[in-house]
């Protein structure tokens, strides 16, 4: 008997691997595997492990949406693993988190397995060093240059600079690109996160604006804003969304 | 609605410099015309001339053109004489051509009439059939040089562009050798490879040299092609082949692979792997997912157009999970099918038979290369 530990990797062999390392271990057992994101939340909120090695690249769930879907506070202590990932190992490195580079031996191994159960007493600090680099890796986030939307038949690719403004209107998302508009089923939060906030501008609950085809703002005597666009849509700011604006005052 | 008869920028740049042009040119022809005329009248005729009275009427006749020059011209420029409306849009113009005459001959006149204009005519209809006769052949040949003109600086800017276009895709493929390596073959995709590779060297050894060699042949031809925009069908099937061979190695065999593609369309010209991400979409989206076999077929199909088919029977677009996710893996490909062909081939994805997705690409037909190899070829 040992840590109980979980393994999350999508590849059918890079668990293998991980299980091969795990046997010459007589400190650790392995409790369960998870073959994506969502099945590593499933069991992690359902059991208690002492130890995850967690993959980064999985469909569904990223290993760091798994530990945001979880809490930084409420996860054992974690081993990330990756094949590759130059933004997720700057993130690791800045904050001191144990990371594994596939393919790694057993030595390597052996000495990030000691060092993540040496420090795992300090709960607090550890806790602190995930939620900075999660903080990190938003920060760093690419955002897709092209959206897929769905339409009646088939996909579209949509150039997210070509977007003017974003419409919810009941389940759906009209994207307004210029003379065309293309409908989405997505909710407005979902497609705000895959936007760049430096680009994109939440100014209602119901209303995603591209700043750059902004041209003027007038305040109305509701405290509300008018929002006028280049080619004189009007659109409205709600008092609720003010502080949207409040990053680009001087 | 507020903004429907504005302009866009590129518009209104245009008609300020196609004002400006007939402005120009017409002011050198009036001071060209009353020059002349003034020097004929005070030199040959003997006569007592002034040089503003002789201006007076090339002045009229011009500045109609410089008003109705871009009117002219931005209509020819909107809707040009194309293959496929060649003879409706020829009616339209030489009818234009009346029209634009009249307007010209009835603001002339109608100058003329303004109170305390000095005009030497017989009333209105007399100055109109005067106009009308003495400036019917020059304004029927201004209208077309106009009409001509536009189309001429279109088709100038589009080569032009195109030029241009070709150009930048030089450049940029020169300059990023190695991207289609790195694009293509993830080091992702690499690394999750030789890890594979250790795992199995534990359980079957033999097995992991056969994954070492076809991860070495797939690295030899990504290399060798790197520099080549388009391969033929045949190599890139080929390529495609030990692709996935290794994915399913990875995969632990749950890929079920269907390959229908007629050897005769070998020779045809496809992107440089331009399968691989596709089919990466659909084993991440098919294979992983399920656990168990995913189905994937791959199909090629030419009748007018290459029609190029990967689809799966994973999810597809019916699940109501973010349909945006499927996008990023193909980002890349999208952004070279642009450079590659510009408007000149379609992407779609819809749902395929089995419910999962399907993804189609229409290439032009081709056998010979859009572009040259940047370099010959040499070991």
């Amino acid at each position: 008997m040992g840590l109980n530990v979980l393994i999350a990797d999508d590849e059918p062999l890079g668990r293998e691997r991980l299980r091969n390392a795990l046997e010459g271990r007589t400190d650790v057992t392995l409790k369960a595997e998870a073959s994506d994101g969502g099945e590593a939340v499933r069991l992690l909120s359902a059991q208690t492990f002492d130890l995850v090695f967690l993959d980064i690249q999985m469909p569904f769930k990223t290993g760091f949406q798994v530990v945001e879907a979880i809490g930084a506070e409420a996860m054992p202590p974690v081993v990330f693993v990756t094949a590759y990932d130059e933004y997720a190992l700057r993130a690791f490195e800045v904050n001191a988190l144990d990371y594994l580079l596939k393919p790694f031996d057993e030595q390597r191994f052996n000495r990030c397995l000691d060092r993540v159960i040496a420090l795992a007493g300090d709960r607090g600090d550890l806790t602190r060093r995930m939620e900075a680099a999660l903080a990190q890796m938003t920060a760093a986030k690419e955002y897709p240059s092209r959206l897929m939307v769905k339409g009646h038949q088939s996909m579209e690719f949509v150039r997210v600079e070509d977007i003017d403004w974003i419409e919810a209107s009941g389940n759906y998302l009209t994207l307004h690109a210029g003379k065309k508009e293309h409908l989405t089923r997505q909710t407005m939060s979902g497609l705000e996160e895959r936007l760049n906030p430096e680009q994109f501008l939440r100014i209602h609950r119901s209303t995603i604006v591209n700043i750059e085809r902004i041209r003027d703002l007038r305040a109305t005597f509701k405290g509300d804003y008018q929002v006028r666009l280049l080619d004189g849509t009007e659109l409205r700011l709600s008092r609720g969304y003010r502080s949207a604006l409040k990053r680009f005052e001087e | 609605m507020e903004g429907a008869f504005e302009l866009d920028r590129e518009t209104r740049r245009r008609l300020l410099i196609v004002t400006g042009t007939a402005a120009g040119l017409c002011l050198l022809i009036v001071l060209g015309t009353a020059t002349q005329n003034y020097a004929r009248y005070s030199m040959r005729l003997n006569e007592e001339a002034n040089f503003w009275a002789v201006m007076e009427w090339p002045a009229l006749w011009w500045s109609g053109w410089v008003l109705l020059t871009p009117v002219v011209f931005e209509f020819a420029w909107q809707k040009p004489i194309v293959a496929q409306h060649r003879a409706v849009r020829t009616l339209g113009y030489v009818l234009g051509a009346f029209l634009v005459m009249a307007i010209h001959d009835l603001y002339q006149v109608g100058i003329m009439f303004l109170p305390g204009y000095n005009s030497p005519h017989n009333g209105f209809y007399d100055a109109l059939e005067f106009h009308v006769l003495s400036s019917l052949y020059l304004n029927f040949f201004i209208y077309w040089a106009i009409v001509g003109a536009a189309h001429a600086v279109k088709a100038y800017l589009r080569d032009h562009e195109k030029a241009l276009g070709a150009a930048r895709l030089e450049t940029e493929l020169a300059t990023a050798r190695l991207d289609v390596l790195r694009m293509q073959l993830h080091p992702h995709f690499l690394f999750n490879t030789l890890n594979g590779i250790s795992a199995l060297m534990y359980r079957e050894p033999k097995k992991a040299d056969d994954m070492i060699n076809r991860l070495s042949r797939l690295l030899r031809r990504a290399l060798d092609k790197s520099n080549d925009h388009e391969v033929t069908l045949r190599e890139e099937m080929e390529f495609l082949a030990e692709y996935l061979e290794i994915e399913r190695m990875r995969f632990d065999e749950a890929l079920e692979l269907s390959i229908d593609v007629p050897p005769e369309l070998g020779e045809l010209l496809v992107p440089t792997f331009v399968f691989q991400p596709l089919v990466e979409n659909s084993i991440k989206h098919a294979v992983v997912p399920q656990g168990s076999k995913g189905r994937i077929g791959i199909r090629a199909r030419a009748v007018d157009r290459l029609r190029l088919e990967v689809s799966d029977d994973g999810p597809g677009l019916s699940n109501d999970s973010d349909p945006l996710t499927a996008g990023v893996g193909l980002s890349n490909l999208v952004d070279r099918l642009d450079r590659l062909y510009g408007t000149d081939y379609r992407l779609d994805l819809r749902s395929s038979d089995s419910g999962g997705l399907a993804v189609h690409l229409d290439l032009p037909l081709r056998t010979s290369p859009l572009i040259e190899p940047t370099r010959p070829r040499s070991e």
